[in-house]
């Protein structure tokens, strides 16, 4: 394989696993998982070899005309990079722990090829290098999501699916939508740093603002902006890895991912703030980020809390990119990553709770630290990185954000910022403290013993994984190649073309 | 070369304990690393080269390890007390006990402890602070008992609130032109448009820690759960953290707002009073000792109040003095006053030795500090408030003595119950029947018998050679007039505290540490922990039978402690007259 051909590879170490499983038999439970781990495995190995590409300033790209007018593009340029870099690393750990959680359950082949699918699409969406392999990539992860979230086909799950279409098929109408108000004028439009439609004339700008508009609005589906986020609280009915990769790599991160695309490599950050769309971003992000909060703290069910923590959470990243200013956008971008390995560690513990004592509510929660002890250090983690404490990996997150929002001017969102930490601590701190300081007061629901240790491996070592990154991405985040560094090498190619 | 190790082994050290301690079965072997993994910080403070210091730029944003004088002085306090901590910590029943589930979360919380005085990073300085503040949540409700939690449930709000405050600070002085950097932040702040509104957040936020008057609510019932050994380092350390903390950021000596200044030094002028006024009419010495925090903390207020009016650098010399010898006498205070039932009468006495030392008398740190303090306060606008100060003196005394008083009731058949007392309100938890309350608390005593560790013994040390090694701006040749204006208060609180006292206020009730409370509003609760009412079925048996010996027993206590006090009182003066004349 040459070199150049890198993205491509990338995106073909998902489908062709994709195909395969889908091919397989379902008794062939063992093929299937070296298949899986094998795969994930190569494509961390892509990516990195994709990422040195960056760092030499030679991003590798493919591409090839679909039909006149309209190319295919795949580019591993530094900020696709960042995002397959994430989803590499998380489809790896929530593959290992999707083995685990499904041992002995039906239609695993089915599970595992989406699966593979969904992934496939992520890879899509970070490498596409023009608006329209973005759209095709888009609406393939709605596809391919679809049947994880009904998984388990109880009445519940059919329904949060039903929700779960209805909600994101406008969404992608309307990207659509916009996309073609740009074409109309613009044609087919290819990521670049800083932009690439400076040269619009000045006549158009309005029809500009609405294509940005429907954009953003058809993103900000996937991404749970208030109010359009009504889809994600009930599609945490499914299985937990699913849920896992939905709230910190697949889904939501794709919204917030096409949102940073849109505003710095479509529109690029100066001439969006000429256009005056930034602040109105800047806004929704807000409301998103305080309503998310006060809603989690209204639920006792774990998963659920989770959720509407997603909601606001990923918010933060739009929040960064809104603002204008170098500091901002690494504070959004940073986050990318950092809400990813947070989410989904907490998503992993909730599992494993699920899993192993069959408590699925807050309350039943107590004393479960004595029991698990290492899943509830990781949550802990997870947790007091989600509320921004240093040394962890939501302080960097915050820290960014809030010189972002001074350099940027708009001084009120510190206050945004702080009732959202607040909230955040109003919602974890509880879970906490019932975990290790209270004692159980009755027996766990449904337990399970996996033997030697507190839960299966299988569930384990992927959610020690993820919190031990929270903390590293915190504590050691002055070292190369740590999240906050990758952040700064985009944010200084976003500014200085 | 060797400075730097030593640098690094400051934190280093409860670093590798904390790792030691998460290996699964080791845990239970390592109980003796809570007073020596505070030892090479201590070390480091005493003997790191001036100019010393360490890169780490892997670290959080960017880390920078040094120390200058203000933290060499602090960290050398906060680590000496962290060993006492440690100590009383392996003996005391509660912690010992727990000592098991007690190991990480204490390392956990002296790294940050440690790791806040050494950073000149922004971002290492914070994250020092929150270790250290979410941390000793775990240290605070450690016994888990229902009253514990509530204490803790206070304790984190403030800590969440402060740590917010702190955060926008820190942002609007980093986006001001800090930086990463520490040292830059004062000047920063001075030159921003918003230095009014940074300078309140950063004194709010680290007030939480340093006991400021407003954010103290916290304060009062955390010091009475909380174990001995965690009242120690709370008392003695971590308040201090707070201290470091304003020292650090506070536009001292940099700009100049007198009207804030002014207010904050009466806010802490009315702290030094308030602290007094509440505290001398508790019966429990913990709570009283929290209540004399607040009102030193008051003193230490009006001198940052001063600084930020006056714009004087010679301030910051004076708080860490002040600061320094507060941590050691108060951490000293809690390790006495927790041992005296298994001290023998003479220990006990040495309780006034600390006990001095805190309401200024001469010849101790405490009049150092207070003369430093005098002086710098002398050449102010804000000179009005000297003599004010000099009258706190008396509040300070009258704390003191109750806080002995107390030590002193504590005897015989009346501190072994006690003793106990306390213990089952560490051992109280909702839903436990009595007979099992009580066989709990029973098991908790059988399995650590009260004695005497080598804590206090230390702390005596520190106290009494502070006026060496404590860093002085002030000199000991205090004149005549200096050694009166010091005494003065002393002799009258003394005198307060022995003539009308136990007529003026309310009489305590024995034993009772405080009772539970529903979640109820913030200066409800801290009212009701006092213990002047009725509340806990188990609190009152005890304190019924007691409250009618408690008047007689008081009477015998002032026989015996009264002209001690005087005549020690007496021994000074004269010894402080020798001294000056020579």
């Amino acid at each position: 394989m040459s070199a150049a051909s890198l993205p491509a590879w990338v995106l073909a170490s998902s489908l062709l696993p994709a195909v395969l499983i889908f091919l397989l038999p379902e008794s062939r439970r063992r093929t299937r998982t070296t298949l899986n781990l094998a795969a994930a495995g190569l494509k961390l190995v892509l990516v990195a070899a994709m990422s040195w590409g960056v760092v030499r300033n030679a991003p590798h790209e493919v591409r090839f005309t679909m039909w006149p007018g309209a190319e295919f593009i795949l580019r591993g340029d530094a900020l696709a990079c960042l995002f397959a870099g994430l989803s590499a690393l998380l489809w790896l750990f929530t593959t290992i722990y999707a083995i685990g959680y499904l041992e002995g359950a039906p239609n695993r082949s089915r599970f595992f090829g989406f699966f593979s699918l969904c992934v496939a699409s992520t890879m899509g969406i970070a490498l596409a290098g023009n608006l329209l392999t973005f759209l095709l990539f888009y609406e393939l992860l709605t596809l391919s999501t679809y049947p994880l979230v009904v998984h388990r086909g109880t009445e519940k799950a059919l329904a949060a699916g039903r929700t779960y279409l209805r909600y994101t098929i406008t969404g992608g109408a309307a990207l659509l939508l916009g996309i073609a108000v740009l074409y109309s004028f613009a044609g087919d439009v290819e990521f670049k740093e800083t932009g690439s439609l400076r040269a619009v004339a000045e006549s158009q700008w309005p029809l500009l603002r609405v294509a940005f508009g429907l954009m953003i609005a058809g993103l900000g589906v996937k991404a749970a902006l208030v109010p359009l986020h009504g889809w994600l609280p009930q599609a945490m009915v499914a299985p937990a890895p699913v849920s896992a990769l939905l709230h910190a790599v697949a889904v939501v991160k794709a919204g917030a991912f096409g949102i940073v695309r849109v505003v710095y490599d479509v529109y690029g950050i100066e001439f969006a703030r000429e256009l005056a769309l930034l602040v109105p971003l800047t806004i929704a992000a807000s409301v998103t980020i305080v309503w998310g909060s006060l809603r989690a703290t209204q639920q006792t069910d774990l998963k659920r809390r989770l959720a509407f923590s997603t909601v606001s959470q990923v918010s933060y990243i739009a929040l960064g990119v809104s603002l204008f200013g170098p500091l901002g956008t690494i504070g959004g971008l940073v986050h990318l990553l950092h809400q990813g390995i947070m989410k989904v560690t907490l998503f992993y513990c909730a599992g494993n709770y699920a899993e192993t004592l069959g408590v699925h509510d807050i309350r039943e929660l107590d004393g479960a630290g004595r029991r698990m002890p290492l899943t509830s250090a990781a949550f802990t983690i997870g947790a007091v990185g989600m509320i921004g404490v240093p040394p962890l990996a939501g302080f960097v997150s915050k820290w960014y954000l809030g010189l972002g929002a001074l350099e940027a001017g708009h001084p009120w969102v510190l206050a945004v910022l702080i009732a959202s930490s607040v909230l955040n601590a109003a919602y974890f701190l509880p879970i906490v403290h019932r975990l290790w300081f209270r004692n159980a007061s009755a027996p766990w629901p449904d337990e399970r013993s996996f033997g030697r240790f507190e839960t299966s491996l299988w569930f384990l070592i992927p959610t020690l994984a993820t919190a031990a990154l929270t903390v590293g991405a915190g504590l050691f985040a002055g070292m190369p190649f740590s999240p906050l560094q990758w952040a700064m090498l985009i944010t200084r190619r976003e500014y200085l073309p | 070369m060797l400075s730097q190790a030593l640098l690094a082994a400051a934190v280093g050290a409860p670093v590798g304990a904390l790792l030691a301690a998460l290996v699964p079965g080791w845990r239970g072997r390592l109980p003796w690393l809570l007073p020596v993994a505070p030892l090479p910080a201590l070390v480091a403070a005493l003997l790191v080269a001036p100019g010393t210091s360490l890169e780490l730029p892997w670290l959080m944003l960017g880390g920078q390890w040094a120390l200058d004088d203000t933290r060499r002085a602090l960290l050398a306090a906060m680590a000496l007390v962290w060993c006492v901590g440690g100590l009383t910590a392996l003996r005391s029943p509660i912690t010992a006990d727990r000592l098991r589930h007690l190991v990480l979360p204490w390392l956990f919380t002296l790294t940050g402890n440690l790791w806040l005085a050494l950073a000149q990073d922004i971002g290492g300085f914070y994250s020092g602070f929150a270790m250290m503040s979410f941390g000793a949540y775990a240290l605070v409700v450690c016994s888990g008992s229902t009253f514990a939690r509530d204490a803790g449930r206070l304790y984190i709000a403030f800590t969440v609130l402060g740590e917010m405050a702190i955060l926008a600070g820190l942002l609007l002085a980093s986006r001001g032109g800090a930086g990463n950097t520490l040292a830059l932040v004062p000047a920063a702040i001075a030159d921003s448009p918003h230095v009014l509104g940074i300078t309140l957040a950063l004194l709010v936020g680290f007030g939480v820690k340093a006991a400021l008057l407003g954010v103290h609510f916290w304060l009062p019932s955390t010091y009475t759960v909380a174990p001995a050994a965690v009242r120690v380092v709370l008392g003695g350390a971590m308040i201090n953290a707070g201290v470091l903390g304003w020292l650090l950021t506070l536009p001292l000596g940099v700009a100049t707002l007198p009207t804030l200044g002014r207010n904050v030094a009466i806010v802490g002028l009315v702290a030094a009073y308030w602290g007094a006024f509440r505290g001398v009419r508790l019966g429990d010495s913990a709570t009283v000792l929290g209540w004399s925090s607040i009102s030193q903390s008051g003193l230490v207020t009006v001198l940052v109040g001063a600084a930020l009016a006056s714009g004087e650098p010679g301030f910051v010399a004076v708080l860490t003095l002040y600061a320094v010898h507060h941590g050691i006498a108060k951490g000293a205070l809690f390790t006495g006053s927790d041992d005296t039932v298994a001290m023998t009468p003479a220990a006990r006495r040495w309780l006034l030795l600390p006990a001095l030392a805190l309401a200024g008398a001469p010849l101790t740190s405490g009049a150092a500090a207070k003369l430093a303090m005098k002086s710098e306060l002398g050449s102010t606008e804000l000179a009005w408030i000297v003599p004010w100060l000099s009258a706190a003196a008396i509040g300070t005394t009258l704390l003191v003595a109750r806080v002995l008083w107390c030590a002193e009731r504590l005897r015989g058949e009346a501190g072994v119950r006690a003793f106990h007392g306390a213990l089952m309100m560490a051992a109280y938890r909702e839903g436990l029947s009595p007979a099992e309350h009580e066989r709990e608390s029973r098991a908790i005593v059988s399995r650590n018998p009260p004695r005497v560790g080598p804590a206090w013994p230390i702390a005596l040390v520190a106290v009494a050679t502070g006026v060496w090694w404590i860093p002085l701006s002030a000199s000991l040749d205090a004149g005549l007039g200096d050694v009166l204006a010091l005494g003065w208060p002393i002799v009258a609180g003394v005198l307060l505290a022995a003539l009308g006292w136990n007529r003026l206020v309310p009489r305590p009730t024995g034993v009772v540490r405080l009772q539970p409370t529903a979640p109820a509003p913030v200066s409800a609760s801290t009212d009701a922990r006092s213990g002047t009412s009725g509340g806990s079925s188990l609190a009152n048996r005890d304190a019924d039978a007691e409250s009618d010996s408690v008047s007689e027993r008081y009477d015998t206590v002032l026989r015996r402690t009264i002209p001690l006090l005087l005549g020690a009182l007496l021994l000074l003066v004269a010894a402080a007259l020798v001294a000056a004349r020579g």
